[in-house]
């Protein structure tokens, strides 16, 4: 009874000081606030939601049951399927799902002010991502640790099946090309960027020889022989960019890099993963987790102030970073850190092989989100602690300030975040870069924002070395996850084109790898090209159609979740995936029906498409622009056909999982549940003994 | 504080890991035509909060959380090698021998080369 009382006197009391704090961030207007209270509002929602809602859907709606033998126990075979310890589990979930979309979403959306992205990552991530990633490793669990396309299949039929698995490859093929832009952007006249991140290959090279001939094996040695020497790499970035006649062969224009980047993604997609793909991963795991601790603590000892007010006056849709009104584009924006169609796949995939007790699931997936938000709130905090001024400079492209350093302060001071010419230059100096006028993409801003926390906790002299080894850390895990998009984007393909004739299924027939490798490529490879020469920055073109994209994927995945919580006569509880499903019905369909009708430019890909030929008809193009217009006019028309494609996909699932539920609420035959027999787990006693 | 961290770590904490049995409970519920038995999920018991909180409060935080650091290394090593993969040719042998030992295993550099083309087989990381 007494222990009642207290137990509920600490959780009244944590949701207390969470609701303060929350209110303080909401009800702030107009001065400087501690990034403290980021923290606090982040820890409190995140527990009370993960101590009550997680628990609750837990034993009243998946009714979990620690009794029940799990895949890894069943299926053991000392490989992929083994009963993994659950902290170690939650680490590699974790690690997978952990990537840059949650640093540089919330960065880009920052252009809304702090709140709006604030309040999406904390409501969207508690109610929507991480109910989706523990109910999708829930019913994966229960399936032998099938994949999503496999359950949409099973659940829902061939229709759900065949449009997960077509969402899931387009999806792969916007996140690589994004995810490029992002670092083509970083690296744009950057010898110091360009180098360092070059450098990231033979290091990798050399550390996949270490495990694989001299040392096999040893994962710890040949990863911290990688860390040092990529340490050693960003300082000598720095020796490199002060060498006249090296840095030139370093220094390039985006297009060159986005070519650079094409040409790397094909190598390391037929290369042997021992060579580049795994020792890259172990690298970009270790650093991107030091990292990201690194930071929290150094907001948490420095307590930095946000600049930036709670709303700017870009919620109208005027936005610099991209077009769009608040609704719909904050959430599209933020994708990954609030609700992740991705993590689906994940928690569809390795994790499910690994439980060794299915009471482990709501730690491992509502707490592994939850913690994904938490990097989300991180990466706002260091997007905001900037002077709004600097952010906006940084972050707009060149097509909507001006390319004249004197013109985009005074139009960004116009907007009423002043910035002066002199301020942009000394700090272009200190980061070590010539310039950081429209260096967009999210994450030059990131980097500029962490090397000013960590500057201020270990010391303002290194600043462009803390610079620089934030865009390397950027740019390693973003490498990466272009690498492994590209060879998981390979075998889908092979596998699809498997069917048509039978050799181009095999995955080790060369001809197949090269030609499938070849078109995945080829695919990302355009649309990256459309961003980067898009005059506009291409981050206005491509986040939006990302974040549709993921949203989307998310939205199946909810899908499959419901249809399954029906089937299994739980109707009264189908709302905790029903509601998120609803509302990222609503914000994907609307913000497709901006993009494709909005008489906007900025926002309308037809309007920004009949503009430009209005103007290429006329004659008023410089001859230079006029060249290149019929290619942007085509690019603009594709993106309006892939976001109508994407609609009609999800309304498409959308209808069939709600048929589905129709009939089995009419008593008519559906699917029936592909649940595995439930045997009783004996690993229980073994664990009661020790 | 110590003590509870520690538990923490060996994933081992009592009153996470209790659950009621129809026994005990008495409690279940069913869905369609299966019967379960709900978690007691509970939060770390407040006993234990209480408990950790007039040890830690009163000596100083850092000595305690370095003193169980040094007392636990070995712990975060070992989880280290697991997170990392390091000791998975150990525990590969380990499993061999349990259940194929009539068989010769794989050598490391074998093991570590199959290893790591499954493991990239699949989708592996994310945005």
């Amino acid at each position: 009874m007494y222990n009642k009382i207290f137990s509920a006197s600490i959780w009244i009391a944590v949701a207390l000081l969470g609701a303060a704090a929350l209110g303080g961030i909401a009800l702030n207007r107009g001065e400087p606030i501690n990034a403290l209270w980021f923290i606090t509002a982040a820890l409190c929602v995140h527990a009370v939601a993960y101590r009550f809602y997680a628990a609750w859907i837990a034993a009243r709606v998946l009714a979990i049951d620690p009794t029940r033998a799990t895949p890894a126990e069943r299926l053991n075979n000392g490989r992929d399927y083994i009963p993994t310890n659950r902290w170690i589990v939650f680490g590699h979930h974790f690690a997978a799902i952990a990537g840059p979309g949650p640093l540089v979403g919330p960065t880009l959306a920052a252009q809304f002010g702090y709140l709006p992205g604030t309040l999406w990552i904390l409501i969207g991530a508690v109610l929507g991502g991480c109910v989706q990633d523990m109910v999708t490793l829930f019913f994966s669990t229960r399936r032998n640790g099938r994949s999503l396309g496999q359950m949409a299949r099973d659940e829902l039929g061939a229709i759900g099946g065949i449009a997960a698995l077509i969402a899931t490859l387009l999806i792969m093929i916007i996140l690589i090309a994004v995810l490029g832009l992002v670092v083509v952007n970083a690296m744009k006249h950057s010898p110091w960027a360009t180098s360092t991140v070059a450098a990231t290959i033979p290091i990798a090279m050399l550390v996949g020889l270490y495990m694989r001939d001299i040392r096999p094996g040893r994962v710890l040695e040949g990863s911290l022989l990688g860390v040092i020497l990529l340490l050693l790499a960003v300082a000598g970035g720095s020796w490199l960019d002060h060498q006249p006649g090296l840095r030139v062969l370093f220094d390039h224009p985006g297009l060159t890099l986005a070519w650079a980047v094409i040409a790397y993604g094909f190598a390391a997609a037929i290369l042997p993963v021992w060579l580049l793909l795994a020792p890259r991963d172990y690298l970009s795991t270790f650093i991107k987790l030091g990292t990201v601790v690194l930071l929290a603590l150094a907001i948490v000892w420095l307590q930095p102030a946000v600049k930036m007010p709670a709303f700017t006056q870009f919620i109208d849709g005027s936005g610099p970073i991209f077009g769009g009104k608040l609704f719909p584009f904050v959430f599209i924006t933020i994708a990954c850190g609030a609700v992740s169609g991705f993590h689906a796949l994940i928690a569809s995939g390795t994790t499910p092989k690994l439980l060794s007790n299915e009471r482990d699931i709501r730690m491992i997936g509502y707490g592994g989100m939850a913690l994904e938000s938490f990097v989300a709130i991180i990466a706002m905090i260091a997007a905001t602690v900037l002077d709004p001024g600097v952010f906006f400079a940084i972050n707009s492209p060149a097509g909507v300030v001006g390319k004249e350093a004197a013109a985009a302060v005074a139009k960004i001071s116009s907007w009423g975040f002043p910035v002066t010419v002199e301020q942009m230059s000394l700090l272009a100096q200190q980061m070590g870069e010539a310039t950081l006028f429209a260096r967009t993409g999210g994450a030059p801003s990131l980097a500029v924002g962490m090397a000013s926390i960590f500057g201020s906790a270990f010391g303002q002299g290194m600043l462009a070395l803390w610079y620089h080894f934030a865009i390397m850390f950027e740019a390693i895990f973003i490498l990466t996850t272009l690498d492994a998009g590209t060879r998981v984007g390979r075998f889908m393909l092979q596998d699809m084109l498997g069917n048509i004739w039978q050799p181009l299924g095999r995955t080790s027939w060369y001809p197949s790898v090269l030609l499938t490798s070849g078109l995945v490529v080829a695919a990302w490879g355009y649309f990256l090209y459309i961003g980067v020469i898009d005059p506009n920055g291409g981050v206005n073109i491509l986040w939006p159609l990302f974040g549709i994209s993921n949203q989307i994927l998310a939205a199946i995945a909810l899908c499959v979740a419901t249809g399954i919580l029906v089937k299994s006569d739980k109707l009264k509880h189908a709302w905790i995936t029903g509601l998120p499903l609803t509302w990222l019905v609503i914000v994907t369909s609307s913000a497709a029906w901006e993009k494709i009708t909005s008489p906007d430019v900025r926002i309308g890909f037809l309007a920004a498409a009949n503009d430009l030929a209005g103007k290429l008809a006329s004659g008023v193009l410089p001859p230079e622009k006029a060249a290149s217009a019929p290619t942007l006019i085509f690019n603009q028309r594709l993106d309006a056909a892939l976001t109508l494609f994407f609609v009609c996909l999800l309304w498409l699932i959308v209808l069939d999982m709600l048929r589905i539920c129709a009939r089995h609420l009419n008593g008519k035959p559906v699917p029936p549940l592909s649940e595995a027999p439930h045997l009783v787990t004996q690993l229980e006693e073994a664990w009661q003994r020790d | 504080m110590a003590k509870r961290l520690n538990n923490l770590l060996r994933g081992q904490y009592a009153a996470l890991r209790a659950y009621s049995t129809p026994e005990r409970s008495g409690r279940s519920f069913s869905y369609g035509n299966r019967t379960a038995y709900p978690l007691r999920v509970r939060l770390p018991s407040s006993v234990c909060l209480r408990r950790s909180l007039r040890r830690a409060l009163p000596l100083d935080l850092p000595a305690t959380v370095l003193r169980w650091l040094y007392a636990n290394w070995r712990k975060f090593w070992y989880a280290l090698r697991q997170l990392s993969g390091d000791d998975a040719y150990e525990r590969y042998l380990a499993h061999h021998s349990a259940c194929h030992a009539n068989t010769a295993p794989l050598s490391r550099k074998n093991f570590f080369q199959h290893e790591q083309q499954q493991k990239w087989s699949d989708i592996k990381r994310c945005c």
